[in-house]
This record gives structure tokens, sequence and C-alpha cells, in this order.
């Protein structure tokens, strides 16, 4: 990696100490609702304001949506959490019409909301910057939500590899999805425990 | 390109200044005596900003930099009683280049915003794996360092950087600004870091080479 | 669109036109300006740029994204050296996993093509044609111009110090072509390069009328994309006027005597080669999401004589992605016409979950049986067995 990739990294954060809103707070311990979903967050994880400046894969650029939750800092490891992802709804919300992003669909079955993902977090991090592929598609319940659960490899051009753990469900027409990325070596599967906690305690709350 | 503007106008219109300096991060534990330190640099460079207000790096001053910066920080850590090994800037070490990459996403958050779950608590490492740099580089400690040295040309100020494609007017009169950061390579934990950008002394020069030298490792010896 | 289409019909009137004046409008190729082997004078102000390009070019080279397929790698190498002839040994070629297409080539000898480009020319004549125009580039010293330009106050790009809080703005390696293309060539070198890059594809025995083939190619698939993308492919932005240059170039190629080969020398070995790297090629296509251009891409790679079964497999997938009125209905005939050829094994288990989805359990668990015969490791038994089991 070019390490002055890292230092526009700490510009971004050095300048974000200028900022009114600290960019991240501490995620008390227990449940988190986000949209119509209940998790159930361990002790040490870190939500992302709604709005940050970051840089990721040497890139700057806004982030929106999430919530994103971490725990050592999104460029080593981070919860994506999308929820309430409805029909013709792309996963990025906020993503301009001329990038392309794949809508969910909602009779879409697990095979085609991996490729969904694939595509998604492929444009995330840069077409032509990106390596992303998945593997190990099983069933996961959610309570009682029959859902899916799959692993993510990442290459990226401007920093390490990333490995993925993905969880969702799809309830009411709509899709919830929760997105565990580490940093490998070591930050992956350092996390990875507590990530795949928290994503399967993924509920849906009552109607 | 557009991403590019961004950061430009993002720290111009923050009015972050030349001045803050990263303090360096709590200690989690002093330099054991005698300590062989593996020496890793990444990008000293020398540039002259051109009257266009193009930064040019200067390869025999950069050459220059980077050989002045390699004795004056065997002079230093001799000062501990510390030994110097560096790896050859030819070589390809694959492994390595994986922690490398890995420590530049650990380096953004270590001298970026604290992650408040922390408490204050600095755990930032590498993790154990990387103690294969033992045995290849027979060395203790890893001291991985950037350093970026800039100077106005012919005493000229640069009227503007990135005037013609963005819009956007400043001048630069150049700057020194680095990090460093030394890794334990038996359990992979970062010992210390810092983050200069607003450098001192001139690596052209031996003596200068020690002014930035002691000026970026301030605090590394720590105890 | 319609303008587009106007403008299209005046190009074909013209280049009738051209046609029959074809002695009046010979273009002359340009020569090269520079020998092989030149090593340019570096002036003392602009080493650190050939530094900064050295830097760069190691970065390339160390990037998870620069394809490191040893037959590829090799192929294209040897197509440089084939239109290159002596200049083959300035040249590096890094083939880079990007699935837009683009070509780029720097002052020092350092070629970019994006897989992009494999996926989109219809033979190796027109593939030629990318090469020899960025090989023409070099040879007529464009590219040392335009590097010593930088000097004159156009910031490169990659090394922006701001003076602030951070050393560098990062540029990814991935878009640090781009950043080399918004350095654009005046129009003038373009088709400059354009001519003495077709001469030079000419001279290496390919065919003439590949030239302006892969530029009308490349609008009709600009015409077909849904949404009007502004980057990547910087490539059509900072060139000419893809008509224009087909024009040019078709003007040319009827001028010249030889006949035009009714079937380019050795097709195979090239078709071949992209067939043996077809999946993921085509896996990175599907993943932009750009159905209008993919579309287009599967009509084009189906008459160039790739696998059908792969075809109808990912025009399947764009389909299912698509998910038009229609589209469903479209993708099941697809899946079934891949099923019943050669296709990767996920083309049964994709038709299995659309017969699911179709309330046709008995075919898709037919379907999904033959996925776990043909790929026994399969990573996602375990979902596709719950289906077999869970459905009636």
């Amino acid at each position: 990696m070019n390490i002055r990739s890292m230092l526009g990294c700490c510009a971004v954060l050095l300048l974000t100490g200028c900022a009114t809103t600290p960019p991240y707070t501490e995620l008390p311990a227990g449940p988190v609702t986000v949209g119509s979903v209940r998790f159930d967050v361990d002790a040490g994880w870190n939500v992302a304001a709604p709005k940050i400046w970051l840089v990721s894969n040497g890139v700057l650029r806004v982030q929106e949506g999430g919530p994103y939750w971490t725990r050592d800092g999104q460029q080593l490891d981070q919860i994506i959490v999308y929820p309430d992802i409805r029909d013709g709804e792309a996963l990025e919300k906020k993503a301009p019409k001329q990038a392309a992003y794949p809508a969910f669909r909602a009779n879409m079955l697990p095979n085609e909301i991996v490729a969904l993902v694939e595509s998604t977090l492929t444009k995330v991090f840069g077409e032509g910057d990106a390596l992303v592929t998945s593997s190990g598609l099983r069933p996961q319940k959610f309570g009682d939500q029959k859902g899916f659960a799959f692993d993510l490899a990442l290459s990226v051009s401007n920093g390490p590899d990333y490995k993925g753990l993905v969880g969702g469900f799809v309830a009411d027409g709509k899709l919830q999805l929760a997105v565990y990325l580490g940093a490998v070596p070591y930050y992956f599967d350092l996390h990875r425990e507590s990530a795949a906690r928290i994503i399967a305690s993924a509920r849906l709350t009552g109607p | 390109m557009r991403r590019v503007v961004g950061i430009c106008v993002v720290l111009l219109v923050c009015g972050c200044t030349t001045s803050k300096q990263v303090t360096p991060v709590a200690r989690s534990g002093s330099i054991a005596a005698g300590a062989q330190i593996l020496l890793i640099q990444s990008d000293i460079k020398f540039s002259v900003i051109t009257a266009g207000g193009v930064l040019e790096p200067q390869p025999d001053w950069t050459e220059k930099a980077r050989s002045n910066f390699v004795s004056a920080t065997r002079r230093e850590l001799a000062k501990h009683g510390h030994s110097l090994t560096t790896i050859d800037a030819n070589v390809v070490d694959e492994d390595l280049a994986q922690y490398q990459k890995l420590l530049g996403a650990v380096l953004g958050t270590m001298f970026g915003y604290p992650m408040p779950s922390k408490h204050g608590a600095f755990d930032s490492t590498l993790g154990p794996g990387v103690s294969f740099l033992k045995d290849r580089y027979g060395a203790d400690y890893a001291l991985f360092v950037s350093y970026h040295d800039s100077r106005a040309s012919g005493g000229q100020q640069a009227k503007a950087i990135i005037a013609g494609m963005f819009g956007l007017y400043g001048v630069n009169t150049g700057s020194q600004s680095g990090f460093a950061s030394l890794i334990d390579l038996t359990t992979g934990d970062i010992v210390w870091g810092r983050l200069v950008s607003l450098g001192t002394g001139d690596l052209r020069e031996p003596g200068g080479a020690d002014t930035t030298v002691s000026m970026l490792f301030e605090g590394m010896e720590g105890g | 669109m319609a303008d587009t289409v106007r403008a299209m019909t005046c190009a074909v009137i013209c280049c009738a036109a051209l046609h029959t004046l074809a002695a009046a409008a010979v273009p002359t190729i340009p020569k090269p300006v520079i020998p092989p082997g030149y090593q340019p004078q570096h002036e003392r102000d602009e080493r650190g740029l050939w530094l900064e390009l050295d830097e760069y070019e190691k970065a390339v080279i160390a990037s998870p994204l620069r394809i490191r397929e040893a037959a590829l790698d090799d192929y294209i190498k040897n197509l440089v050296c084939r239109i290159g002839k002596d200049y083959c040994g300035d040249f590096r070629v890094y083939v880079m996993r990007n699935p837009y297409f683009n070509a780029s080539m720097a002052a020092n000898g350092m070629m970019l093509v994006w897989t992009g480009a494999l996926t989109r020319v219809g033979s190796e004549d027109e593939l030629a044609t990318v090469i020899g125009h960025e090989i023409a580039h070099y040879e007529m010293a464009h590219t040392l111009a335009q590097f010593r330009n930088i000097k004159k106050g156009m910031a490169i790009g990659s090394i922006f110090d701001i003076g602030l809080a951070v050393i560098g703005v990062p540029i990814p390696v991935g878009q640090m072509t781009a950043v080399l293309n918004v350095l654009a060539f005046s129009r003038e070198e373009e088709e400059q390069a354009d001519l003495l890059g077709a001469q030079l594809m000419l001279d290496a025995g390919f065919d003439p009328h590949a030239t302006y083939r892969i530029w009308r190619d490349l609008i009709q698939e600009d015409q077909r994309a849904e949404t009007k993308r502004e980057e990547p492919g910087l490539f059509t932005k900072t060139h000419p006027d893809s008509a224009a240059r087909a024009q040019v170039l078709e003007a040319w190629a009827h001028s010249i005597s030889r006949p035009a080969a009714a079937e380019p020398a050795d097709h195979e070995t090239f078709r071949a080669l992209i067939a043996a790297n077809y999946s993921w090629l085509m896996e990175d296509q599907i993943k932009t999401a750009r159905y209008g251009r993919t579309e287009y891409l599967l009509e084009q790679q189906a008459q160039f004589g790739m696998p059908e079964g792969f075809v109808h497999f990912y025009r399947a997938q764009m389909l299912m992605q698509r998910a038009e009125a229609g589209d469903a209905q479209a993708a099941r005939a697809e899946y079934a016409l891949a099923t019943n050829a050669a296709a990767p094994p996920e083309a049964f288990r994709n038709y299995g979950y659309l017969l699911l989805k179709d309330n046709d359990p008995a075919a898709a668990r037919v379907q999904f049986q033959r996925y776990l015969t043909a790929k026994p490791d399969a990573t996602d038994r375990a979902m596709v067995e719950f289906y077999i089991s869970e459905v009636p």
C-alpha cells in the first residue's frame, strides 16, 4: 500500500477533530434498533456519525447511510448495516445514478442477493480498484425469519485485503442485511466472533 | 479528480493549520536496551515546488535525504544502545508488503480519531503474525518511517499548486511532514508512533538530518 | 438519442461519400519522431517526475488488480512486440483488471490495458488497433511532450502537497490511469496516433478494416447504455469523437491498395485465449450492473465465437439483474439453453432457483442435483440442499 494514502486518511481524521460532532461515538452494549431490526451489540463497538468524510481504498469520500459499526476503525473492521431495503432500491441509497448500483427485488432468492452484494461492494470500493468474491452461501435463521449467510473476500488497490461475513433475510418485501468486513491478516479473525454474534442476533421488531 | 478536490476543499474550509501536531501516542512499554531495530523506509522524499506550483521530487536530494536519514537514525539509536538494520530497497518481500498495507490501515486510526470504546487505552497492533520478521531480518523491533520534505524553488513562492485544474488557490512555501512508528516484532504491538506535520531540520545535510531525526523520534525511547 | 441517430446517419452518408472520393481524401501517415531504445535526456528539473512514474509502475506491478495470468500476459506482450517491432524493448505492458474500456501509454514505455478492452474487441485486429494507437503516441513522443507539459503548471495528480497536515493525496492505482488520461493529448495528436497506429498494425499483418470497426462498436455500445457514465472510461471523453475517427480510418483503409483480407490470418489463438478467460471477464462485466452495455457486448461476443452456453448463462444473469417486465421469462429461456450446452455449473443452480420462483419445484430439484453433481465441492451446498429438502 502507498503509505501516502494512509496519511491521507490521517489528514481526514485530523480534520474531523475540527468537526463539531465527533465522527465516532461509543455504542453501548445491549439492544440497538436499526429500522425494522433489533441487534444485540457486544461491548467495544463504535458507531460512525450519520455523515462523515473518510478515506476508503485510498479515496476520500463522504460516507452516509449505514449505520457503520467498528471496533478498531473502519479501515480495519466494520459492520455495515443495510436496513429496510425496498423493492427497487439499491443497498447504497444515496449513490448517484451514473454509478449504476443494482437494485434489490423483493422476489430475490439468496443467490441473487449474493450477486447484489458483490456488485455493490465492488462499486463502493471502486470499480477497477477492488475484487470481490463470495462463497459458502448457507441458510441461517434469525428468530423466526428464514435467512441466509455467506462469506466474502476482497482485494483492493490501496489497502489490506479484507474478508467478510454477511447475514440477512427478506421480510415483508424488505431486505435486512448486515456485512462484516475485517482486514487480513489478524483483524478479521480478531473480531469475527463478536461480529458474527451481533449479526446472528438480528430480529425483526414487532409490527 | 473530484475526490482530490474534496480533500483540499475540506481541509481549507475546516481551517486546520500546519501547526497542529499529533502528540506521541500513549506508550504500552519501553524499548529493551540493546535492541536490534529494523528500519523500513517508505517514501522518504525530497521535493521542490516549482514556480509553476508542481511538486517535483528531486532524485539527487532524495538519495542524499535517504542515506542521511539512515545515518542519523543509526546515530540516534546508538545513543540508547540500539543497533539498526536496513532492508535492501530493491528486494520485494511480499509478506512484508502485506503487513505494510495493514500498517497503513492501523496508523490511519492511530493517528486519526481514537475509537471512543477504547476509553483512552492504546492497543494498536499488527498482530503476532508479524513475528516472522524477527528471524527473517534478525530484528526485535521494526521502525516504519515516511518523510516528505519540500521547499519552494529558488526562494520563490509557488503561486498555486492546483490552480488550473481545480480552481483552488493557495500559497505553498513547502513543508516537512512525516510519521514514524515502532513495532514490537514479538507481539506486533505498536509501542510508539508520531505524526509530524511541521517538521524541522533538513535531510540534505547530516547535521540537518540529525535535527529531523531527533524531532521525529522524540518520545520513542519512552520508559 | 435522436441526435445520435442523426449523427450516425450523417456519418454513414459521409462515409459513403468518402468512399467514392477515396483518392482525394487519403490522409498522410505521420512518422515516428524518436528511435527505438530512445532514452530521453532527463532535464534536471524533470527527473523527479520520472522517479514518480517509476514508483507508480512499481505500484502497478504490486497491485492485486494486475493480471498475472501467464498465457494472457505473454499473448499481449507478443502482440505489442509484433506491432512495435524494433521498439518492442521499450515497452512494459500490464493488463489491469478493470471491466471498462481503456488503454494508456506513459512516457517511460509503461502500457496499461484494461480487461474491458478484451471483452470489447471482436478480433485480434481490433485489439491491435488499440495497441498500435498507444505505441504510436510513444513513437511520436506525444507521451514525452505531455509529460513535459506537466512542468508548465499542470499538476500530475499523484503528488499533491497542499502544505497542510497531509503528506500527499492518494490516487488509487486503478484511477491513476484516469489521471494520466485526463492529461489529454491534443485532438491533432489523437488523429496522428490513429493513423500511425493503423499503419503499424497494417505493417504487422493485421486487417486495416478493423481500425474503424472498433470505434463503431464503441458508439453502438454507448447508444445501448442505459445510464450514461462520467467515469471511468475517460478514454471516450478525452479522445476525439468516435464517429469522426472511424470516418478517417475508413477512408485510409479504403485508400490503401492491398485488398482487405476476407478473413484475418490467425483468428483462433486469440479467440481461444478470450474464451479461456471468458468466465471471470464476464463476471466482472456482470458486476458493473450496466445492462444495456452487457446486452450489447453479449451479442458481439456471440458473433465473435464465445462458447454459446456461457453467453446464454451471462445473458440470463443480466436479465435477472435487470428484472424488467418479461426479463424473468427471457432469463428462464436463456438458462434452459445454457444448461443444454457447455456452461458453468452455476447455470444449473441459477436455473433451479428460477424454476423455484416459477413454482416448478420438481424441475428445480433436477437442476439443483445436476449442479451438485457437476460441482461436488460447491461452497453453497448447504443452501442448495436446503432448497432441495425444503421444497415440496
